[in-house]
């Protein structure tokens, strides 16, 4: 479900070496991985639900700018297929197969990509799921009330089980996409494609949270250099633990460059520190993949109004 | 979290056999969460509340007539779909399920689906 978090805040940063912003979990899988290749997020997302709506969608993303996403699979009713099933479903790779497609237009330059994100495997420990399947009879039973349903325990209810969803013991994702550039004036074509995967492993009643990464983008130009060349594949570990004070986060990549024949690696620690609810204290240290120059350490204090701790999304 | 509300009315024939129990099952596909009230027409009495497994409703020949009551909400759990679909299976009815679908607008949204059941 969509959470909104608005944090209304200014942010204080005390760089002691470096002014780059320092980001972890890079590597994770991109939501809409078009979106990502296309190199700016659309401002709306059209999400069609029947296959007439995914036909007209697609023609007018062809005719002018925009983005959609939709699930196959989704596209018509599943009558029998229950809450349950889904929960209990170890490979819903249909199920979570969604394509994203957007196009862009800039003068006479045109984009378009085209991407697919899906779930190839993922379990629950049988403690977790006899958790939600209590929360889910104390949530039928809320809506069981007829036309006197009480919304305030329904959403909490809602907000419950949501939270036991995201504690997955194994989660396997897999996602790909190309985009592609045109010039009308100059016939100039440039190509884009890449490709992620995560497994990301949560141990039992643990705060610890394992993903092993790994993404292969490629980037071919064309005569006119409308983009430079390049192409790397990229693995890693990314370590997390999510306390209720404090968050520590721990990311290693490993690069290979092909057009260079060489290899890099990233490392990024980060802490988060709840001093009182609004105020966290913040301190980070790495290494980049540039070979000179690469060490950057950052401390600082986010102030906001969200009472709602910020969390590294995995 | 806003409420779609839709009524519907429904005639159902049942079998010959004057002694057969009807019994009611209630589905939400599209892996939705829902959960149903069930009671007679003009009765304050609820005969289950929440998931509906093989609920009985009766002996035929007490039930010829009367009218069932059914509303069930689904909430959209679904991010990859603002459908919903339930489903009523009558064991012992000439037609043994009805099905009934619709769209909320946005995630989190509850559909509040009203049905009278007539058996005649």
């Amino acid at each position: 479900m969509k959470s909104s978090i608005i944090v209304i805040a200014f942010i204080l940063w005390i760089n002691m070496i470096g002014a780059q912003p320092i980001q972890i979990n890079d590597l994770n899988i991109p939501t809409s991985p078009a979106f990502v290749l296309l190199g700016k997020s659309p401002a709306t997302i059209e999400k069609p639900s029947n296959p007439k709506a995914v036909g007209l969608s697609l023609i007018n993303l062809w005719q002018s700018s925009g983005a959609i996403e939709f699930t196959p699979y989704w596209l018509s009713n599943k009558p029998a297929y229950t809450f349950a099933d889904n929960i209990k479903n170890k490979n819903p790779i249909f199920q979570t197969l969604a394509f994203s497609i957007a196009s862009s237009k800039d003068d006479s330059i045109s984009n378009i990509a085209v991407g697919f994100r899906t779930q190839l495997a993922k379990s629950y420990s049988q403690n977790t799921i006899k958790l939600i399947e209590e929360k889910l009879t104390e949530l039928e039973n809320a809506l069981g009330e007829g036309e006197n349903i009480d919304q305030n325990k329904i959403k909490s209810l809602h907000k419950d089980i949501n939270k036991l969803k995201a504690q997955t013991n194994w989660v396997l994702e897999l996602a790909g996409a190309f985009s592609g550039t045109s010039s009308t004036t100059e016939s100039i074509t440039a190509q884009r494609s890449g490709i992620w995967a995560n497994l990301k492993w949560t141990p039992d009643n643990s705060p610890i949270t394992l993903v092993g990464l790994a993404r292969y983008l490629s980037t071919k130009g064309n005569p006119a250099k409308l983009s430079k060349d390049s192409s790397f594949f990229d693995y890693g570990i990314n370590i997390s633990h999510q306390g209720d004070e404090f968050d520590l986060q721990f990311e290693f990549v490993k690069r290979n460059s092909k057009v260079d024949n060489a290899s890099y690696d990233r490392l990024v620690f980060i802490a988060n520190y709840q001093i009182m609810p609004g105020i966290v204290a913040v301190a980070s240290f790495g290494k980049d993949y540039t070979k000179v120059n690469n060490v950057f350490s950052a401390i600082g204090i986010k102030f906001g109004l969200s009472t709602e701790k910020m969390r590294a999304k995995s | 979290m806003a409420i779609k509300k839709r009524s519907e009315e429904v005639d159902l024939s049942l079998i010959d056999d004057q002694q057969a129990h009807v019994i009611l099952n209630v589905t939400i596909g599209n892996a939705q969460i829902g959960g149903s009230l069930v009671k007679w027409k003009h009765s304050s009495d609820i005969l289950k509340k929440g998931r509906i497994v093989n609920l009985d409703l009766g002996y035929i020949s007490a039930i010829k007539g009367k009218t069932l009551t059914i509303i069930t909400n689904v909430l959209d759990d679904n991010e990859q779909t603002n459908g919903v679909v339930v489903t009523y299976y009558f064991q012992n009815c000439t037609i043994a399920a009805k099905m009934f679908n619709d769209t909320v607008d946005a995630d989190g949204d509850i559909f509040q689906l009203k049905v009278e059941f007539t058996f005649n």
